[in-house]
């Protein structure tokens, strides 16, 4: 009789922990499930605020930028008048960081490399076209590059024409500067390195591939240029411009660093 | 001695002592589980809903900007592609805020916002066409059915 009634409450109280364990089981997991939930909403905030500031800055890039720049699947066109005035552009984005801070108190954007470099580069290559000033346009080496396609339009006389080509490279170079009167053009194809000179109404202007593969084009003359970069094919080419957004939380110990990235297909 | 005065004083009442026992156990368990699958069911049910509620916002808006119908800050177009967007099920408010003319810098498309429900809200930045900076507040909940 005694041993029975032992062997009963074993069993009670057994059957109690069990109950009790799967209910404290039960209440940890909604409570994971509810911290899960508010991290996952958390992040998709985060998310918002970063794409939709970097959705706007691409904007303010595309809309009121002195570069037009065009993109295709195997080439990347920057079209603009040199010199080039980005007192404008400066000056939109300068307003929009401040909107931008004042409205999301956990972002903080620098312009200081976007100011300073005026770059762009496409990815996946990282060709990175920059402004060096507002006379010159460099593009670094880079081995996904197969050629430049050049055309440059003046209005003053083109004279002095002096156009230097080595072969043994891979490059191709179609280069055209035209005026009312006089022209400076070439058409090469497995260029290692160029030097292009002439003078428009008395300013030097220069194109230039070293012997690395480095392009610089600068010009002392007020010229409407157009530089397309050709290369290998890519599907989803993107372009980045080196505005900086910060997304700070402590509470969620939560940061992220990225430039302004978007997608570039004509 | 003392053993068997207790089993003549208690002897008779055993079973009951058992079934009450047997009866709060039960009761504390019982609590004990629907106290916690309580928990349990609030914890996931309101959050997953909290959650889809703010995807469907963050879409919505996204695709009202894509589709460039913030440029001209139109009061009617806005509405319209608001309404054609939103899921059946689920009403919104968007408040745009920015440096123009109309309503005085600020213009409220959508439904009202409801007292005793559960309403979720979220922000973007945008620029129209003409560089007018915006911010967008979106609230937005599930429709009574």
């Amino acid at each position: 009789m005694n041993n029975k009634g032992i062997s009963y409450t074993l069993s009670l109280m057994l059957f109690s922990l069990v109950f009790l364990a799967l209910g404290l089981l039960f209440f940890q997991h909604s409570v994971e499930v509810s911290e899960l939930y508010a991290y996952s909403s958390f992040n998709h905030k985060m998310y918002e605020t970063d794409t939709s500031i970097q959705n706007m800055f691409s904007e303010a890039f595309l809309i009121n930028s002195p570069v037009t720049v065009n993109t295709t699947k195997t080439s990347l066109t920057v079209q603009q008048n040199l010199p080039v005035n980005f007192n404008e552009q400066e000056s939109l984005m300068q307003e929009l960081k401040t909107y931008v801070e004042n409205d999301f108190n956990k972002v903080n954007i620098s312009l200081e490399n976007f100011f300073s470099k005026h770059l762009l580069t496409l990815k996946p290559y990282d060709i990175a076209v920059k402004f060096e000033d507002s006379k010159t346009i460099e593009i670094e080496n880079n081995s996904a590059i197969t050629g430049y396609l050049v055309s440059l339009s003046f209005s003053n006389n083109i004279t002095g024409c002096s156009i230097n080509v080595n072969n043994g490279g891979s490059l191709l170079l179609n280069f055209s500067a035209t005026s009312s009167s006089g022209s400076c053009s070439g058409d090469y194809v497995n260029v290692a390195d160029a030097n292009i000179n002439f003078n428009n109404n008395g300013n030097a202007v220069s194109y230039i591939i070293d012997g690395n593969g480095k392009m610089t084009f600068n010009s002392n003359a007020i010229t409407t240029s157009e530089v397309t970069v050709l290369f290998t094919e890519t599907d989803n080419p993107l372009l980045e411009i080196p505005i900086d957004i910060e997304l700070v939380d402590t509470a969620f110990k939560f940061s992220k660093n990225s430039y302004v990235t978007f997608p570039s297909l004509s | 001695m003392k053993h068997k005065r207790s089993y003549l004083k208690f002897g008779n009442k055993k079973g009951f002592i058992l079934t009450l026992d047997l009866v709060l156990g039960l009761i504390i368990l019982f609590t004990i589980f629907s106290i916690t699958l309580f928990f349990m069911s609030r914890g996931s049910e309101s959050s997953f809903g909290e959650h889809q509620l703010h995807r469907v916002g963050s879409d919505v808006v996204m695709l009202i900007d894509k589709q460039q119908n913030l440029d001209n800050l139109n009061f009617d177009t806005i509405e319209t592609e608001l309404e054609e967007l939103l899921p059946g099920n689920v009403d919104a408010l968007l408040r745009i805020e920015g440096n123009f003319s109309q309503g005085n810098g600020t213009i409220e498309v959508g439904g009202n916002i409801p007292n005793e429900k559960l309403v979720v809200s979220g922000r973007r930045a945008a620029l129209t066409q003409n560089q007018t900076y915006l911010l967008i507040t979106y609230y937005i909940w599930a429709r009574q059915q």
